[in-house]
């Protein structure tokens, strides 16, 4: 049974027990104190050291009119903040001593608590990989090398990035466009992913309330920071037009003297629009091609070593899954790339070792231009190869990958048995604006006032244009020509409209939803509903009223009920006890039978119904096996139990629901619970 | 580290017990997320700040055990959120009660975590035939609840709870109960626990089972009389001990 996953606070405990952990903790204090990173040193702790010793709000300019290196310190005012305290400790332990250490070991403890930090996260979302995750990220020598070697900083903005996108994950927008902000503020190249995440909130409108609340408070958050820096020469100099910005116009195609096309704007923009037309993205989605985001720019500019830091958690991610030719590559990628930087790139110094110096950058051999580029090569070609890999496994290894073909859910039942009412709770799950409802009174063909209805009853096929609603629903499948009733906010009703744009969800909502043998096999997945005679339903006048006149005739027995077997998944709402008739649907003494065709995960939701929700079921076996299964559903049901009972039984589709809101309690939270399982698995079988 | 404590022979059980709660995962993380998320529905349903909520409780399950002594009801948050509803002069609340439980029981299993090897330990005791009981204080509803959550009701082959047993650890009645299940002598049973007071006094003392005391944060050695034979960190070593025993 998944179990959900755990605050950070439950996470740290079980770190720190762990001897993959502790090994590379020792290790990475073993950097941490005895080498000094060149790069730190002469540029970002001497750039911090002299705002300490000369405060300004503007350490930049102050920094600059000083004679100090553009170079120094090319980050915004959040990476300044994030290796204050640590480096300010440094520096009083450093002023009072004489020493001139601590404030570069203060710096460097900043970094450490950011890498631990970054695998803390990464170890939350998947958990079920922690053994992975602690080797692929933790144990990482690309990430040892280029932080505690190399030097470089970047993991600072990575950490706060990777902390917004799991805000993000838990639909926390403020908190996640706050802490975007921060990132952006560390770094500006971490608006390079700014698009995608516009993208994935853009899919998730409808589900996920307030997705603008990111964007605005990112934007606010984000002109808190740095607005009043806007008017300061220095940073603009350092860091606004610092020398790596116009690295993305390093690769060009030439068409005349005049007019160049730029190979990163016109690559990304493509990814872009790949992404935006995968229509649907979740978690694991959405960090894979914010990995492939970060690799464009990596691979199509002359990147520093600290640029491959923006990749590492999603590397990590993805190495942990086991593929073990992909592992490989990882790990060949992992070393080609320390072996080239420990040749070409600045290193440490090393305490107590006067003049180190690695003896293999003493062979003539590598300075050769021929041989370095041919190294560069290597690598380019090995990101290049993880990069496709990455995408393709993200793409297709979503449950959840459709193309633009929407879920179609049928929907089908008598009168008066709630297939609106269920109909409208699937559509709140999925978030309405996503939805797009057929419903059978699109299709009669005859006006609600002509004399035809004395003759033919609403169930009677004759009544409808089932051709018209198949040869629609399948323009709305094969070509994206949606027409039928959409959400209107104004109104907070479902209006109907003929051309519509494409929606993620289409439900059928018609008597006839399982009638034609086409639109069965149009529909992802199908339920049919069904109540017994001895219920009242809310609108009980209207009932007797169809009732009556069903009664009468022989079409629903006729073309509706035998559509139950047609159907995925079954509903039937009953009194428990069938001699007691005239039973209010509240009551609690009505139970749900549902009978389920592909029983597949029948034990996981007797367990968690039975378990968890502490409800009770019995399982009745039908004649015909081939029928499926059949469980009665009796008890209350808590909207919270109904919330958790989802998120262990599909925690991947959580993603793509309003779990907050969209679930109810009672009988109608659980069908919608059994219905978004079924769904789960129709999807799954779909991708497959 | 698994750590030998006594010099008692140590040769392959034919059953082992089991303790439920911070033996087979953490208990504490989970109570106390419970137990905060009941403390914000208080507070949304009565106004009452989590202060007060707590001072209250902690009082109310005292009186509760005091009064309810050694039994599975002692252990009823039922009983403690209906008493500390009282007790914050909100009357007898029996659907805000039962609301509060759910709560607390929800919540505790969503932050509850077995421990790493708790899988891998029972399934190597399945392989090499040793069977396997489970004896717990609390009421036999929650605890088959847990057990269903952490996938563990197919693992066990018997279960004990202080409400079946009519005591709670380390009464001898719960042992007894689970022997007689177990149909095996208690020479050749260990029992597995975190407690020293109840898990392994009570198994020593009653039957002079071979006892293993489970360590983790907030669980220190039991001394003297409370003294388990083995103590051990990680189920990986228990793993490792019944791989190298005899058969």
């Amino acid at each position: 049974m998944h179990q959900v996953s755990r605050s950070l606070g439950l996470i740290w405990p079980d770190l720190f027990r762990d001897r993959i952990f502790i090994t590379g903790l020792i290790l990475k204090l073993f950097f941490v104190l005895l080498f000094i990173p060149d790069i730190q040193q002469e540029w970002f702790v001497s750039f911090m050291v002299q705002t300490f010793e000369q405060p300004s709000i503007d350490p930049w300019s102050s920094y600059l009119d000083l004679g100090g290196s553009l170079l120094s310190f090319p980050y915004g005012p959040i990476m300044f903040l994030a290796h204050f305290p640590s480096t300010f400790i440094g520096w009083i332990i450093d002023s009072s001593t004489g020493l001139n250490y601590f404030s570069g070991l203060g710096f460097r403890v900043s970094l450490l608590m950011a890498d631990v930090l970054i695998l803390a996260i990464l170890l939350q979302q998947y958990e079920h990989r922690w053994k992975g995750l602690l080797i692929h990220y933790w144990l990482s020598p690309l990430v040892i090398f280029i932080t505690y070697w190399h030097g470089q900083i970047d993991l600072i903005p990575v950490a706060i990035l990777v902390l917004s996108i799991a805000l993000l994950k838990k639909k926390k927008m403020l908190q996640s466009g706050l802490f975007f902000a921060g990132a952006v503020a560390a770094k500006h190249s971490m608006l390079i992913v700014l698009p995608f995440i516009a993208v994935y909130l853009w899919f998730k409108r409808g589900i996920v309330a307030n997705v603008y609340k990111f964007i605005v408070f990112f934007l606010f958050a984000f002109l808190i920071i740095e607005g009043p820096l806007l008017f300061s020469d220095g940073f603009q100099q350092m860091v606004v037009n610092n020398r790596e910005s116009g690295k993305i116009f390093w690769l060009y195609i030439p068409m005349s003297d005049t007019l160049k096309i730029y190979i990163v704007p016109l690559v990304y923009s493509l990814l872009l629009y790949s992404a935006w037309k995968l229509r649907r993205m979740n978690f694991d989605l959405l960090l894979a091609t914010l990995g492939v985001a970060f690799c464009v720019v990596i691979l199509l500019t002359p990147a520093t070593p600290g640029w491959f830091l923006w990749i590492s958690p999603m590397l990590a991610i993805h190495f942990s899954k086991g593929n073990a030719g992909f592992t490989s590559l990882g790990i060949l990628f992992n070393w080609v790339f320390v072996s080239y930087n420990l040749i070409y790139s600045s290193g440490s110094d090393i305490l107590f070792i006067q003049d180190f110096s690695m003896p293999i950058l003493l062979s003539d051999f590598f300075i050769q231009p021929e041989v370095k580029s041919l190294l560069y090569t290597l690598i380019i070609a090995l990101v290049t190869l993880i990069t496709l890999k990455m995408f393709r496994d993200g793409v297709k290894g979503s449950d959840y990958y459709l193309g633009k073909k929407p879920i179609v859910i049928g929907i089908s039942g008598g009168f008066g048995v709630g297939k609106t009412t269920f109909s409208s709770a699937l559509a709140k799950l999925f978030g309405n604006e996503q939805v797009l409802k057929i419903t059978e009174d699109s299709y009669y063909n005859w006006s609600p006032s002509s004399p035809m209805w004395k003759t033919v009853t609403p169930l009677n096929p004759r009544s409808s244009s089932l051709s018209k609603m198949i040869y629609d629903l399948r323009n709305m499948v094969e070509s994206g020509l949606f027409k039928g009733y959409v959400y209107n906010a104004k109104c907070k009703e479902f209006k109907y409209k003929t051309k519509q744009r494409p929606r993620q969800v289409i439900l059928l909502d018609s008597a006839f939803a399982l009638y034609s043998k086409q639109l069965v096999e149009m529909e992802d997945v199908s339920f049919f509903l069904d109540m017994d005679d001895g219920l009242l339903t809310n609108n009980q006048k209207v009932n007797l009223r169809m009732v009556d006149l069903i009664e009468k005739d022989i079409d629903f027995k006729e073309y509706i009920q035998p559509q139950k077997l047609e159907s995925d998944v079954a509903y039937k709402l009953l009194p428990v006890n069938q001699e007691i008739t005239k039973i209010k649907l509240a009551n609690n003494h009505v139970k749900l039978q549902v009978r389920i065709k592909d029983g597949l995960y029948c034990q996981e939701l007797l367990r968690v119904l039975i378990g968890v929700c502490g409800l009770q079921v019995n399982v009745n076996q039908l004649t015909n096996k081939m029928d499926g299964l059949e469980i009665d559903i009796q008890g209350d049901i808590d909207v919270e139990d109904v919330k958790f009972a989802s998120k262990i039984m599909i925690p991947e589709l959580n993603e793509f629901i309003d779990d907050e809101n969209g679930f109810l309690s009672g009988k109608l939270g659980l069908m919608q619970l059994i219905a978004l399982i079924e769904i789960d698995h129709a999807l799954k079988r779909r991708k497959v | 580290m698994l750590d030998l404590i006594s010099n008692q022979k140590i040769s392959m059980p034919k059953a082992i017990i089991f303790d439920t709660d911070n033996t087979l995962y953490s208990y504490e993380p989970a109570h106390k997320a419970a137990i905060k998320s009941v403390a914000i529905k208080v507070k949304e349903l009565f106004g009452i700040n989590e202060i007060d909520f707590m001072g209250a409780y902690k009082t109310s399950r005292t009186e509760i055990k005091e009064c309810l002594e050694n039994t599975a009801s002692s252990h009823s948050r039922l009983l403690y959120f209906q008493k500390t509803i009282e007790r914050l002069d909100m009357g007898t609340r029996i659907l805000t009660t039962l609301d509060l439980e759910q709560t607390y029981w929800r919540t505790f299993l969503a932050n509850a975590m077995l421990f790493p090897g708790v899988k891998e330990f029972l399934q190597q005791l399945q392989n090499n035939g040793v069977k396997t009981a489970n004896i717990t204080d609390l009421t036999a509803q929650i605890q088959f609840r847990k057990m269903v959550y952490f996938g563990l009701d197919e693992y066990f082959d018997y279960v004990v709870t202080s409400e079946e047993s009519g005591c709670d650890k380390p009464d001898i009645r719960p042992f007894k109960m689970a022997l007689n299940k177990l149909k095996i002598g208690p020479e050749n049973v260990w029992m597995i626990g975190d407690s020293p007071e109840s898990d392994i006094y009570g198994a020593k003392t009653h039957f002079k089972m071979m006892t293993l005391q489970k360590i983790h944060k907030g669980v220190k050695v039991g001394i003297e009389q409370f003294s388990p034979d083995i103590s051990f960190n990680h189920y990986s070593e228990l793993i490792k001990l019944i791989k190298n025993l005899p058969e």
